[in-house]
């Protein structure tokens, strides 16, 4: 009887260690979350406010001939048009914030072109590169150190080449043409 | 696109990713920002207008766990 009492509390004992295993596993589990959830995201666009601003982006260098990124609600995107009706607009859109990561970058996005354009590109570029009117990437602009999608643009793309494009500060070189499922309208296209 | 010190790869439109065909080294020291560009051409002026992007999200590159199974009995 004593043996049977023993071996009861014996399992008790053990069951009340599991528990508190599972528990206290579950606190790391739930910590580790946190911490991937906290450092998880370096921006995230927000396209509910009152303009491009408050989406932490801005519209630069549309120049002469035109062209602002500006805030859509409507479809809850940052939005390019001509803004002087005049022909070769352009413009820049980037974070009014910079970020840092040591262990690299992944940038998701999705875009929606109306019409085949001139250039284009997305990426990440040096935040001390001071911002002109042309491509950084497509143009191997000097400074513009960077990494994007050149899927139109001049010598890297010539329309056709839809390149993965890397800007070493002083000139910029195909490292892709793999990824040609490019199209005008809906649906929008990612980009991952 | 996932970019680190050493490797690349990137997806359009779902396809399977690209990586690493041509090997580089990209300085993961520096700041940076998301940009884009765009550019109609010499004889629409409305030609692009009404593009847009509806997310937009830079993360930190993250490994993928490594696998553990811790087992109670």
């Amino acid at each position: 009887m004593k043996t049977k009492q023993w071996m009861m509390a014996v399992m008790v004992r053990r069951d009340k260690m599991k528990r508190s295993i599972i528990s206290m596993l579950s606190v790391v589990v739930v910590l580790s979350l946190t911490a991937v959830t906290q450092g998880g995201v370096l921006y995230q666009s927000d396209f509910t406010g009152a303009d491009l601003a408050s989406a932490g982006l801005e519209s630069v260098l549309g120049g002469t001939s035109g062209g602002e990124w500006t805030l859509n609600t409507g479809t809850d995107s940052a939005e390019f048009n001509d803004s002087n009706n005049a022909v070769n607009s352009r413009a820049n859109i980037v974070t009014t914030s910079s970020f840092q990561s040591t262990s690299g970058f992944t940038l998701d996005t999705e875009f929606l072109l109306t019409a085949e354009p001139f250039r284009f590109s997305i990426g990440i570029v040096d935040a001390a590169y001071t911002l002109v009117a042309k491509d950084w990437l497509g143009n191997s602009v000097a400074g513009a150190y960077g990494i994007g999608f050149n899927p139109y643009g001049d010598a890297l793309s010539n329309d056709d080449g839809k390149t993965l494009a890397f800007n070493n500060g002083t000139v910029s070189s195909v490292l892709s043409s793999d990824q040609t499922a490019i199209g005008f309208w809906a649906p929008r296209k990612p980009f991952r | 696109m996932t970019v680190r010190a050493d490797s690349w790869s990137y997806s359009l439109n779902g396809a399977t990713a690209t990586s690493n065909i041509v090997p580089f080294t990209f300085d993961t020291t520096k700041d940076y920002k998301f940009i884009s560009y765009i550019q109609g051409n010499n004889l629409d002026a409305t030609q692009v207008d009404g593009s847009y992007f509806s997310n937009i999200t830079l993360a930190p590159y993250v490994p993928p766990p490594a696998g553990t199974v811790i087992s109670i009995q």
